[in-house]
């Protein structure tokens, strides 16, 4: 029965992808088509960028939402791997099987298998995107599978292959980190430098020809420590370690907008910020304290900045946006946006944000919820109120204000105050949608413990 | 009582003016009715014993003693009911009784109307609250929109229908304390001295907009519905503006999916082809829902935002808001529940709390980009008002000017120069004020506020003390009684200047300036008030029709629309000096699309009122047919026969009838097995006391039964009981429905014209009429039936006529 109900969805959803893709083939042909960078950093919710309301500044990042367009609402997974699967799948953690966190690196497996998954640089690859990886893998384990990134759609790659057993070089990232570009494997002075310059030149090289680069960054994960900026004055404790991490993150996100305004793509490259889970590190956020995000079921676990620069859909910069988002989204929106067509079959649980970026009014084209998983915590929200499946009824905003109670301190679930009980069985509706678990996506992969 | 002030004394002394000796028939008091009461009453309440506190031995028929009068009511009541003489005591004979009964009820009318008349002697008559208002507009020139100084006053009596008659209008305590109240209020706004107030601008783009809906980071506000919750404001917590004056208010407005959308129409609940509209309203938020009135509505466009721009004066307190005139009906809720979830079903619960951001932005919205308030802006300063009294004043003005100012302002507060001798006290008010103060503004309003509350101010013509003979009115009188007769005000500065130089009694200058006033906008208070009361079309909307069962009536406004067909016909036959014979039948009337489709009127197109011809077959032509007239004579449910009867025998035939004799109880008749109000009231007829005075009533109302409770044309009742209009007047004349009665009215102009002058001299003269006008009356209805009955004529002749020209 479940099972069924579930074909059926998926079944939905291609139907509301293929509508949406004869009309964004027109949007985008239009115009030429767009190149895609998605820099997505590690561990850094938004309670460290300054354009969020966070105390820390992150100038560069603030210039992005600035030119672009700031999601107030958007949603990934509490933790690092199923994020990037959902990701690269477009699919929820109850359908890929990565419901919670797993370092194929270090403790083994076949990891995400390309005969069982098109990830979404395979399908733009396929329409003649140019498409690299800049920053971490971590779902294959790439000493034993040399090609896995190419088989997974991308031309280039310049990552950390992540810590191998048996390889204690690899175990750096930072400092002397380990890198493996192209193939090659060596060790530089620091990985992140070096994997922005491969950012930079990348893009650069390809100037003339559609390109996706996804740059999943290695900072601001730990081990902490000093950066190039503050090696001689060290920071001395993980709060200010985490600070110096984003400050430099920042710069290099700054570097690589450069790149892209010097090579004269700004107008034609859809420039996506984010972040895989919350913050390691407790950041502030609307003036007020905020709590560690990384790893935690609630909202703070899953909600990220996102920041949309792209001058040749966004009808007016500088603006913010309640719109919805979660990280099944985006695949769709890489597709509309590249042109490709959908090989037929892949289920995905998504919309594009196109209509969204492009400032089209229509909800009916937009998330009117958005969900995240890990184990078999499973969780949904809408503009104003979070349901999960542990009897947690939340608001976090009141519609005018994203502040009402962020931090979760006031169940609702039982309440008949007005609206709320209303708002809660929609919620449940939609909840109750989701399977509890789901099969693992290989052997060895540990089942979640919670 | 304390006077505060002195011309509170004055203006209570005034007062006491009013009371009207009284007159008593007493030559039965001896012989009839003293012998029954010694017989039969003194017993228990004469000088030994006083049962219940009643004593009659010393009892007369002089009314000037109240107690008298209630005494007597007293015993009258008793002996109708028959429960005194008791039980146990010595009864009287019936004959007895009925003799006493009747002479006593007699005698108490008698005594009633020697109290009411004042046997066509001008009285005393004070300003009423309408006539109030107007003279305060044009004393100070001032714009009395959402201003109502007379807020306060107490209901004005209504005597033989009109609301302007000398006795009814009497004087109380607290009529007198709301007098200087009100002219406080008055003079804070009319007299300004000081610089000009600088002109402020409010802007108000965006999120900075008050209401208006939801907040969209484009810069503009977005409502969904066009509910009052949705209504805009330029400021959040603005108490209004803080000065009377013109101010501007503009709005950047556009709707966007006016027609373009996926829902059906039937769920919104709005016509998008019409275009879409804003409506702009005036409002005193400290004040709520009550001071809020629409100031228009405009039309906007589709996609392409548009500046409307209005101007007008507002009291201080107020502000312009704005709204959506023509959105989707209903609350936002009301749509996420049960409207929206059909075209989302897989996302939303039916009948629950669907967050609205799932609709927002796929139905039609009004968008605000940005209002403005910008003012106050004045076409001259200091106020007229204030600079008609107070030109032309030194920098430092002295006493001198203190008196010269005020006595210049008695002048066109009294309507004629004011007598010194009157003015004096005031002006000494004023003078000692001013020495003790030094503030000649503060002196000035003072003595302003007496003058308001004195009586040459709130009194029209006074009488003169002694008078014998009938007297004639002067120049500056004949002004006061013309202007408050056709504009309910008080005369302008032609008329009193013709009044200065004598030369207004001129009969062919009165004409000139009756034809003048008659052509002059304030007119309207003429059409408003005359109108209003001599065919209770006031009355109407006191008993509204179901609003679930007459669903256009509230849609379309046919109140309103039927008060302005008789309002245009009124106007119409005064303007072009029509006949007033088409009071009872034309071959036309004013409609407007609303009123012809309730009427069965094809061809009307225009939204406004039109001439239209009625064909001969109609049944429209004159008031008769008129909705206002059918629905003010109904109850909102169905017809009432009767009220009808009783309202054409009023206030077209001049015959009113009797109310039901005070010893008479209502009787219920037998009404089994009757089906019809024709065979109801027949049975009611059956009943003797009542047949004298519905052999009359009834067959008229029964006739007009073809309209029904808000005037439609109809011929049965239901499907087995068709509508029998015919019938018989008692003096044998048959007639069949409303044509049939216009036949029976047309056939005796002569009534109707007497009717109608009767009633426009008593409203003329704010008194009663009296047996020593009736020679008067005639000769100008005599007139009028020679001169072919013109209505502007008909006026000529009774401004003309020896009482209105007379005290």
């Amino acid at each position: 029965m479940k099972r069924g109900f579930l074909i059926f969805f998926a079944l939905l959803l291609v139907n509301f992808l293929s509508l949406h893709e004869t009309r964004a083939n027109t949007n985008v042909q239009a115009a030429k088509r767009p190149n895609i960078i998605f820099v997505m950093v590690d561990d850094m919710g938004r309670d460290w960028v300054s354009c969020y309301g966070a105390k820390h500044q992150t100038p560069n990042i603030d210039r992005l939402a600035k030119e672009g367009l700031r999601y107030e609402t958007a949603w990934c997974n509490p933790i690092c791997t199923p994020t990037r699967v959902t990701l690269l799948t477009g699919q929820y953690a109850f359908r890929h099987g990565w419901t919670h966190h797993y370092d194929v690196a270090r403790k083994g497996g076949d990891g995400l298998k390309w005969s069982k998954f098109t990830t979404f640089a395979r399908v733009v690859r396929s329409a003649g995107y140019r498409t690299a990886i800049a920053g971490k893998w971590q779902i294959n384990n790439l000493r034993r599978q040399p090609d896995a990134l190419n088989h997974h759609g991308f031309d280039e790659h310049c990552v950390w292959p992540g810590a191998e057993q048996g390889f204690p070089e690899t175990g750096e990232r930072y400092f002397k980190g380990y890198i493996m570009t192209n193939g090659r494997r060596e060790t530089v002075p620091y990985g992140p430098d070096t994997i922005n310059d491969f950012a930079c030149d990348f893009v650069h090289r390809h100037k003339d020809q559609p390109f996706l680069l996804y740059y999943p960054m290695l900072l601001t994960h730990g081990p902490f420590g000093a950066t190039p900026l503050n090696k001689d004055n060290p920071p001395q404790d993980k709060a200010s370690s985490y600070a110096g991490y984003v400050t430099y993150m920042d710069r290099l996100v700054g570097q690589l907008i450069d790149a892209v305004d010097k090579a004269g793509l700004k107008q034609n490259t859809v420039f996506i910020f984010t972040g895989d889970n919350g913050s390691s590190s407790p950041g502030t956020l609307y003036g007020k304290p905020y709590k560690k995000g990384k790893g935690q079921k609630a909202d703070w676990g899953v909600h990220v900045p996102f920041i949309v620069r792209a001058p040749s859909l966004v009808p007016r910069a500088g603006l913010a946006t309640r719109d919805l988002v979660d990280f099944t989204d985006l695949y769709p929106t890489f597709v509309e946006l590249s042109g490709a067509k959908l090989p037929a079959g892949i289920p995905l649980d998504g919309k594009s944000l196109v209509p969204s970026i492009s400032g089209d009014d229509d909800p009916f084209k937009k998330r009117n919820w958005i969900y995240s998983q890990i184990g078999t915590f499973r969780m949904v929200r809408d503009w104003q109120y979070l349901l999960d499946n542990r009897d947690g009824f939340y608001q976090l905003s009141d519609g005018r204000n994203a502040t009402t109670d962020l931090l979760q301190t006031k169940n609702l679930y039982t309440s008949q105050e007005r609206v709320i009980p209303g708002r809660r069985a929609r919620l449940q509706k939609i909840l109750d949608r989701f399977p509890p678990n789901a099969a693992p996506p290989f052997d060895g992969f540990e089942p979640a413990k919670d | 009582m304390i006077f505060k002030h002195p011309y509170q004394l004055i203006v209570f002394f005034s007062a006491l003016l009013l009371t009207v000796p009284l007159m008593a028939a007493e030559e039965d008091f001896p012989t009839v009715i003293r012998p029954f009461l010694k017989q039969y009453c003194l017993g228990c309440h004469g000088s030994k014993k006083q049962q219940g506190e009643r004593r009659f031995d010393q009892l007369t028929f002089d009314f000037s003693k109240p107690q008298n009068g209630e005494l007597l009511q007293e015993i009258l009541d008793q002996l109708n009911l028959g429960e005194m003489p008791p039980e146990d005591a010595r009864q009287p004979a019936a004959t007895e009784t009925r003799r006493v009964v009747a002479l006593l009820t007699r005698a108490m009318a008698e005594a009633r109307d020697a109290a009411r008349r004042s046997a066509g002697k001008v009285v005393l008559r004070r300003l009423n609250r309408t006539e109030y208002f107007n003279t305060v507009r044009d004393l100070f020139q001032m714009n009395m929109s959402d201003f109502d100084p007379t807020i306060a006053f107490p209901a004005d009596n209504s005597v033989d229908g009109f609301d302007n008659i000398g006795e009814g209008l009497l004087t109380s305590d607290f009529l007198l304390a709301q007098y200087l109240e009100a002219a406080e209020n008055v003079l804070d706004k009319a007299i300004r001295p000081g610089p000009r107030p600088p002109l402020k601008k409010i802007v108000a783009s965006g999120n900075q907009i008050h209401g208006g809906g939801h907040n969209d980071p484009r810069g503009f506000k977005r409502a969904l519905v066009r509910d009052q919750f949705t209504r805009a404001y330029v400021k959040n917590k603005f108490r209004g503006v803080s000065e009377d004056g013109q101010y501007i208010f503009r709005v950047r407005c556009n709707t966007v999916r006016w027609k373009d959308h996926r829902y059906e129409l039937d769920g919104l609940g709005y016509d998008p082809s019409q275009p879409p509209r804003i409506r702009i309203l005036v409002v005193n938020r400290n004040l709520g829902t009550v001071a809020t009135r629409t100031f228009g509505e405009y039309e906007i466009r589709d996609n392409e935002p548009v500046d409307v721009e209005v101007r007008g004066f507002l009291q201080k307190g107020y502000e312009f808001a704005v709204e959506w005139a023509n959105g989707p009906r209903g609350s936002q809720k009301r749509i996420m529940r049960k409207v929206f979830p059909k075209y989302f079903p897989e996302d939303t619960v039916l009948l629950a709390r669907n967050p609205v951001e799932m609709y927002m932005g796929s139905a039609p919205e009004l968008r605000l980009h940005r209002i403005e308030l910008e003012g106050p802006h004045y076409a001259q300063w200091p106020l007229p008002g204030t600079a008609r009294f107070f030109s032309n004043l030194p920098k430092k003005p002295t006493a001198s000017d203190l008196r010269n100012s005020l006595t210049r302002f008695a002048a066109f507060a009294y309507r004629r120069p004011a007598d010194p001798q009157r003015l004096e006290p005031y002006l000494r008010l004023a003078d000692k004020r001013f020495e003790e103060t030094g503030d000649f503004w503060q002196a000035a309003r003072l003595a302003m506020k007496g003058i308001l509350a004195s009586p040459g101010f709130i009194y029209l013509v006074e009488p003169q003390q002694g008078q014998q003979a009938v007297a004639k009115l002067n120049d500056y009188e004949l002004a006061t009684r013309l202007s408050y007769f056709l504009w309910s005000s008080m005369p302008d500065d032609e008329l009193l200047k013709l009044a200065s130089e004598e030369k207004l009694r001129n009969p062919k200058i009165l004409r000139q300036q009756v034809d003048r006033m008659l052509d002059d906008p304030k007119r309207v208070a003429f059409s408003t008030n005359f109108l209003g009361q001599w065919l209770n079309l006031r009355k109407l909307g006191t008993m509204p029709p179901d609003p679930a069962a007459n669903k256009a009536y509230y849609s379309d406004n046919l109140e309103g629309a039927m008060r302005q067909e008789t309002r245009l016909l009124f106007d119409h036959l005064l303007g072009q000096n029509q006949s007033i014979l088409q009071f009872i039948d034309t071959d036309y009337t004013f409609v407007n699309p609303a009123l012809a489709r309730h009427y069965g009127i094809e061809g009307v197109t225009e939204e406004t009122f039109q001439r239209v011809a009625l064909k001969p077959e109609a049944r429209r032509g004159g008031l008769l047919g008129h909705g206002s007239i059918l629905t003010l004579t109904s109850n909102g449910v169905e017809t009432q026969p009767v009220s009808r009867g009783v309202w054409v025998l009023e206030n077209l035939l001049g015959t009113p009838p009797s109310p039901p004799p005070p010893d008479v109880q209502p009787v219920e008749p037998d009404t089994r097995g009757v089906t019809t109000i024709r065979e109801l009231m027949a049975k009611h007829r059956t009943i003797a006391t009542c047949n004298e005075c519905h052999r009359k009533i009834d067959p008229i109302g029964l006739a007009l039964e073809n309209f029904d409770h808000i005037g439609r044309y109809r011929t049965r009742y239901n499907k087995k009981s068709p509508i029998d209009p015919s019938g018989n007047m008692p003096d044998g004349t048959a007639f069949e429905g409303p044509r049939g009665i216009r036949q029976y009215l047309l056939d005796r102009p002569e009534q109707f014209t007497r009717c109608l002058t009767e009633k426009l001299m008593t409203y003329a003269l704010g008194r009663q009429l009296a047996f020593t006008d009736r020679q008067d009356l005639d000769q100008v209805i005599k007139q009028a039936a020679a001169e072919g009955y013109g209505f502007r004529d008909l006026i000529h002749l009774i401004v003309q006529s020896n009482p209105f020209l007379s005290k």
